[in-house]
């Protein structure tokens, strides 16, 4: 039968038997590889789920603009509104970036440009340890430190503030900056390096005016990554920031964040009140900063990576 | 500026002690391969002399001894990994940059030795401008990458815009470029890329220019324009060209060095070499039988 002739029926079974050739059997362990592939997603769905359902309720109960501009959270006033806590994120995160992020793209500076081999070998592990210490440690010994230390020695009425919680979370960020930064700046073509010493640069010149430049978005989601970790962190805050239900931008006061709240108002409220429902709006609203965040700094790194595919054409 | 820095030497070291050498006497015991009727005649701009590299062990060059003349292009030609690039980035020490190499021997520059002790090199790489084998622009605007290098020696930037024009011009870009400066330089075809390159390194004004097979990631057209280029630049400045293309070398070289094995064969005026090769293993080379 040549080509010509075929009916359009005949092509179309051609395709299937072409499509069963390639087809394998599904066994047994296919399935229980593909059910432990997908736990994850579907836990991930769930707990959205979950969230979004507690949390929108919210809003025909309580209102949107009181919810999310109310001045003041007082349960047993029935005050519900998270902007303290906003705030409250917003300047620990701040101290935090404002802190580490020049420290770690010095540290990373140094580490991919300056550093002999071995230092580099020996510290990047460490760094990366720095990262698995337990959030709980972190608290403890910011507590143990700087709290103490604004009590007793500046005569902080109490040393737990905003101020405490954004520095100790900027240690805890620092490995997350510091290893993408480092990354990014290696990734810097030595092409690019060597143009620049061929025109009889230094080598702080060359980082500075070529190397820097050139692994800017690279930084730029290090830093937005280390953002993301500040944000959804929870037990250092917990207990570093004080905590203080009413609106106020003074660093040196306790401060809650987004996740402090929930952590401590969660235990109190009963299940299906307003109140329950404000935390897990509280939740959405935390899920939503972190999945912004996290989605910039994907973005970034991606447009990095193509940056010099592109350019090594 | 002189390349030797005072700071950069020892306390007992005065830079008077540091006297250039006669050039031409280097080449007296070398007259096998090198001619001494070229050494004679004409002026001599580097001399290197008894020249061995390694990577860690591996012994890439020995006993390089070579004159580069004022004015003139000189190619390197040899087949693949005998040594032409690194020979090449020993001309500005650029090879200090990987940790594992090792030199024995000379490079002089105006006879003095550029791995004697209180050499500056930074004025030793704004003397001797270099061009690589991929073009490699900075991930800037066409201006800045022209700009790149006269600001970080410090020029006063009210003479900018000109210079960025006439390096351009030099080129044989500008005509293509002068409406899109602020323009990427990644927005540059590869043969434009190229010769953004070559403006840059212009931009510092060196004396000496160092091209690593400039065109081999280039189209027939391309390099055509961009061996036009390097003919018309002996007049101003010193070139060095390393190229894997025979015809190139014929074409842009007044003198050429044939490498193979981390050894200088043969070294000749161009024409001399490409008609009456002496060794017979550079007549296989440039007749394509080998390499
Ligand atoms: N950075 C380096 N580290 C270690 N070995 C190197 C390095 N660069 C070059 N070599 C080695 O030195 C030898 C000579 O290399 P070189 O690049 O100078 O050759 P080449 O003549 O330029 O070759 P090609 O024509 O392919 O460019 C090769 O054996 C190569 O493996
Ligand atoms: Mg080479």
């Amino acid at each position: 039968m040549s080509e010509q002739q075929q009916t359009s029926d005949d092509l179309a079974s051609d395709e299937e038997t072409i499509i069963a050739i390639g087809k394998q059997k599904i066994s047994f362990q296919h399935v229980v590889l593909l059910l432990a592939a997908s736990l994850s997603v579907i836990i991930v769905v769930l707990v959205f789920i979950f969230t979004v359902l507690e949390g929108y309720r919210i809003i025909p109960e309580y209102g949107f603009i009181d919810f999310l501009f109310g001045h003041e959270w007082d349960s047993p006033h029935e005050q519900y509104g998270i902007l303290p806590m906003i705030v409250g994120t917003i300047l620990v995160v701040l101290i935090a970036a404002v802190i580490a992020i020049p420290v770690g793209t010095m540290a990373a500076m140094y580490l991919s440009e300056i550093a002999p081999e071995i230092v580099r070998k020996i510290m990047k592990p460490i760094i990366e340890i720095l990262a698995s210490i337990p959030s709980i440690i972190y608290g403890f010994i910011g507590w143990r430190t700087l709290v103490l230390f604004l009590q007793n020695q500046l005569g902080f009425k109490s040393g737990r503030t905003a101020f405490t919680a954004g520095v100790v979370l900027s240690i805890m960020i620092l490995p997350t900056i510091i290893t993408i930064a480092d990354d990014s700046l290696k990734a810097v073509p030595r092409a690019y390096r060597e143009g620049s010493f061929a025109l009889g640069a230094t080598n702080w010149q060359t980082i500075r005016k070529v190397v820097l430049p050139a692994s800017s978005s690279g930084l730029t989601a290090a830093y937005i990554l280390g953002f993301g970790r500040a944000i959804g962190e929870t037990m250092a805050v917990y207990f570093l920031a004080g905590g203080g239900k009413n609106l106020q931008w003074n660093i040196f006061r306790g401060v809650d964040t987004l996740t402090s709240l929930i952590l401590k108002q969660l235990p109190e409220a009963s299940i299906g009140s307003v109140e329950y429902h404000a935390i897990f709006g509280a939740a959405c609203v935390l899920f939503l900063i972190t999945f912004c965040v996290n989605l910039i700094g994907d973005l970034l790194i991606r447009r990095f990576s193509k940056k010099f595919r592109g350019a090594s054409k | 500026m002189n390349i030797v820095n005072k700071k950069l030497l020892a306390k007992e070291t005065k830079e008077e002690d540091i006297v250039p050498v006669d050039m031409r006497a280097l080449f007296k015991d070398e007259t096998e391969i090198i001619p001494e009727k070229l050494v004679k005649k004409y002026e001599i701009r580097m001399a290197v002399k008894k020249l061995s590299h390694w990577y860690g062990n591996n012994h890439v060059l020995s006993g390089i001894s070579l004159p580069i003349f004022k004015n003139k292009v000189t190619a390197i030609i040899g087949p693949s990994g005998c040594g032409k690039s690194t020979f090449l980035r020993d001309l500005n020490r650029m090879n200090d940059l990987i940790k594992i190499s090792r030199v024995r021997g000379k490079v002089y520059l105006d006879g003095i030795n550029i791995y004697s002790e209180g050499i500056d090199l930074i004025q030793l790489r704004k003397k001797i401008g270099m061009v690589f084998q991929k073009p490699n622009p900075f991930p800037m605007s066409i201006r800045d990458n022209i700009t790149y290098g006269p600001i970080i020696h410090g020029i006063n930037k009210a003479y900018l815009p000109g210079l960025i024009k006439s390096y351009l011009v030099k080129a044989a870009l500008w005509d293509e470029v002068h409406d899109r400066l602020s323009e990427s330089a990644f927005s540059l075809s590869g043969g434009q890329q190229q010769r953004l390159c070559i403006a840059r390194a212009l931009s510092i004004e060196p004396e000496v220019i160092l091209f690593d097979e400039p065109c081999s990631a280039l189209d027939p057209h391309a390099t055509a324009k961009i061996e036009d280029l390097i003919t018309k630049l002996k007049a101003e400045y010193t070139v060095v060209i390393v190229t894997h293309n025979m015809q190139q070398a014929a074409r842009v070289s007044d003198f050429t060095a044939f490498f193979n094995l981390g050894e200088l064969i043969e070294f000749n005026s161009t024409r001399d070499l490409f008609r009456s090769p002496i060794r017979k293993i550079t007549e296989e080379y440039i007749s394509g039988r080998f390499g």
